[in-house]
């Protein structure tokens, strides 16, 4: 069958919730429905209402529209009278690709969106200059998915407030006395303390949730392949030796390395071939583009031996097709393009393309949160010594709570830093290793 | 109507293909003519892609049809070598005095309403102006089913019908289920053709 449902595939750090939950599923009836990173679901479209699904290329997305990033081709649903429903980043439903590695026309094709407007009754069109202009006009709507783009923001945030904070705390010293007790300098500080801690609170909070990560919810239908490296390889790594595939009609499933991949499965018009290859395990979907490649060891104990594997996609409705040679090139007449993302995936897993890094706004980092916090505490009993008279017994009393709070936060943040760091070596199976050590 | 009274001329993210060398000639070719600016990995399976593209079109040759001039479409500016399309020009024959309507079910016999492959919106057939007389731009999508769902792709010809001649210059793409790719290779199609011009 076609694509109904676009999956975002692998997210790393804080957004796993997105990866597990986040969907645009084409339904029946022709409506559009998105579930959102905590399973909620909203209607984009009701039956009949999209017009046009339309592909505004990367040249001409405008970074106004986005997170003030550059984000690729973007997907759009149009109403009538050119009323844009949503608007979608390809590369973040691209179920991995990144366009560094991989052309426009591959992470297009993996997406699923030409198919999604089939399944609506229409066709994947290049968007008309008024279109354009639509997803160009807004600020801020193409989305990465619900939980990237609150991270994002939230970051941002940070980066803001931090320089100001910090501006604010160094002139509120460099002043000769105290400044005017003002309900209005109160207001500010209070204002101030109050972003900073809640941001602080929040960014902890994700990372909470991040590390208390429940395992994957298992459909009844499903059947659980655990990976053999262990057999077939005894100098694998540990996260190799621990990796498990779900496999079940819907879903796709690979959760390795504190990673979690989501592909649809053959009832959502997604993987319909399992290809076991002499080096190589993919995951192909009608139009033969691959949508997962793992090194074939890891899977099964030999080319010829992996009746678990074909077992579980046998009894998911998916094709297990064996071949002694796939060669490097998609299998497509005349096909044009190069899949560049492949081997390095073979070489190195998936570990090396999707590890939360310091540069993933989805890592679990809290330093900056921490002085966002302790900032906004100092600017407190800063304010209070100046707003609350010399010898007023409150302020006593207020700035010991300002202390104390401010000591709380400190440690609280520490506890949950370390807690993080075991928790993200944990889920990456290095039990000993430390975060960052390269394995 | 051949290669020697038309003359195709350069447009700049076309690269022409010359049908008459063989893989080897047409890998130097390119190796002379593009720097590896991809990893050289990527550019030397481009190359061998693109290489084997002449013998593959001419593969495609029969009742009539023949094969005169082929291309790759380069992404970007075309100062890469990204190939994203390829296509080619090729003599069809027709009955005498036929319409450019006529001449689409010369050219598409296998659509019909109620066959494996039918039109999946109605087509596009629009008139074009190009040095070497008017020529019709058909732009048509079909719609087939597969064992794993629908599958719409389409198909992209700009031809010549020359008044008291039998034979039609064509100019074609391989069916494309890249929708968007289409639209750009239907627009980069058409300026190749209004270079084209008699010798």
């Amino acid at each position: 069958m076609t694509r109904t449902v676009l999956y975002p595939g692998p997210r790393a750090g804080l957004r796993w919730r997105e990866g597990r939950f986040w969907r645009i599923e084409a339904r029946p009836d022709g409506s559009v429905t998105e579930h959102d990173h905590r399973g909620r679901s909203r209607t984009v479209a009701k039956p009949g209402e999209i017009a046009r699904v339309v592909l505004v290329p990367a040249a001409r997305t405008g970074r106004r529209a986005t997170n003030l990033l550059p984000i690729g081709d973007v997907f759009a649903l149009f109403g009538d009278a050119d009323r844009l429903l949503r608007a979608v980043s390809v590369e973040s439903i691209g179920l991995g690709y990144r366009r560094e590695f991989a052309p426009e026309m591959l992470i297009r094709d993996r997406s699923g969106i030409a198919d999604i407007a089939l399944a609506l009754g229409l066709a994947l069109e290049p968007a008309t200059d008024t279109e354009i202009a639509a997803v160009r006009g807004r600020r801020r709507h193409i989305t990465d998915g619900p939980l990237s783009d609150r991270l994002r923001r939230l970051r941002a945030l940070h980066v803001v407030l931090l320089p100001l904070l910090c501006a604010a705390w160094a002139l509120s010293l460099a002043a000769d006395q105290p400044g005017p007790t003002t309900p209005w300098k109160a207001a500010t500080l209070l204002v101030a303390t109050a972003s900073a801690l809640a941001l602080s609170l929040t960014e902890a909070t994700a990372a909470i949730t991040f590390a208390r990560r429940p395992p994957i919810p298992a459909p009844s239908n499903a059947t659980m392949v655990p990976s053999v490296a262990a057999l077939t390889d005894p100098t694998a790594k540990a996260w190799a030796k621990t990796g498990v595939l779900y496999i079940s009609p819907d879903d796709v499933v690979l959760d390795e390395h504190g990673t979690e991949m989501w592909l649809p499965g053959p009832s959502r018009g997604g993987v319909v071939t399992c290809l076991i290859t002499t080096d190589a395990l993919h995951f192909v979907d009608r139009r033969s583009t691959r949508l997962l490649s793992l090194p074939v060891q890891m899977w099964t104990l030999g080319h010829d031996d992996h009746h678990a594997l074909s077992a579980a996609c046998e009894k998911a409705g998916i094709e297990v097709v064996t071949s002694n040679d796939y060669g490097d090139l998609p299998e497509r007449v005349l096909a044009l393009y190069i899949d560049e993302s492949a081997s390095p995936m073979l070489e190195q897993g998936i570990y090396a393309w999707t590890l939360p890094s310091i540069s993933d706004h989805g890592s679990p980092l809290i330093v900056t949160p921490i002085f966002t916090g302790l900032i906004g505490m100092l600017i407190a009993a800063e304010g209070l010594l100046g707003v609350l008279p010399a010898d007023d017994p409150a302020k006593s009393t207020a700035l010991e709570v300002v202390a104390l709070v401010g000591g709380l936060i400190t440690v609280g943040a520490f506890t949950v830093f370390v807690y993080i760091r075991q928790a993200m070596n944990r889920a990456l199976g290095r039990g000993e290793g430390r975060l960052g050590e390269k394995t | 109507v051949s290669q020697k009274n038309v003359e195709f001329g350069a447009v700049d993210r076309w690269f022409p293909l010359d049908l008459e060398l063989g893989p080897d000639e047409t890998a130097k070719l390119l190796t002379e003519q593009f720097r590896p600016r991809r990893r050289s990995k990527v550019f030397r399976a481009f190359v061998e892609l693109v290489a084997s593209m002449p013998a593959q079109i001419l593969q495609l040759e029969s009742d009539g049809v023949t094969m005169v001039q082929a291309w790759t479409l380069l992404g970007g500016d075309g100062s890469e070598l990204d190939p994203i399309a390829v296509a080619w020009a090729c003599t069809v024959p027709h009955p005498a005095g036929c319409t450019p309507g006529e001449f689409v079910d010369v050219l598409l016999p296998d659509v019909s309403p109620e066959g494996d492959l039918r039109l999946y919106q109605p087509m596009d057939l629009q008139p074009l102006d190009t040095p070497l007389g008017q020529a019709h731009r058909l732009r048509a999508r079909f719609a087939s089913d597969t064992p794993h769902g629908l599958v719409v792709r389409e198909a992209i010809r700009i031809f010549w019908l020359f008044p008291g001649e039998e034979v039609a210059l064509v100019f074609q793409v391989p069916p494309l289920d890249d929708l968007p790719l289409a639209a750009d290779v239907a627009g980069a199609l058409t300026e190749l053709a209004e270079h084209t011009r008699p010798v």
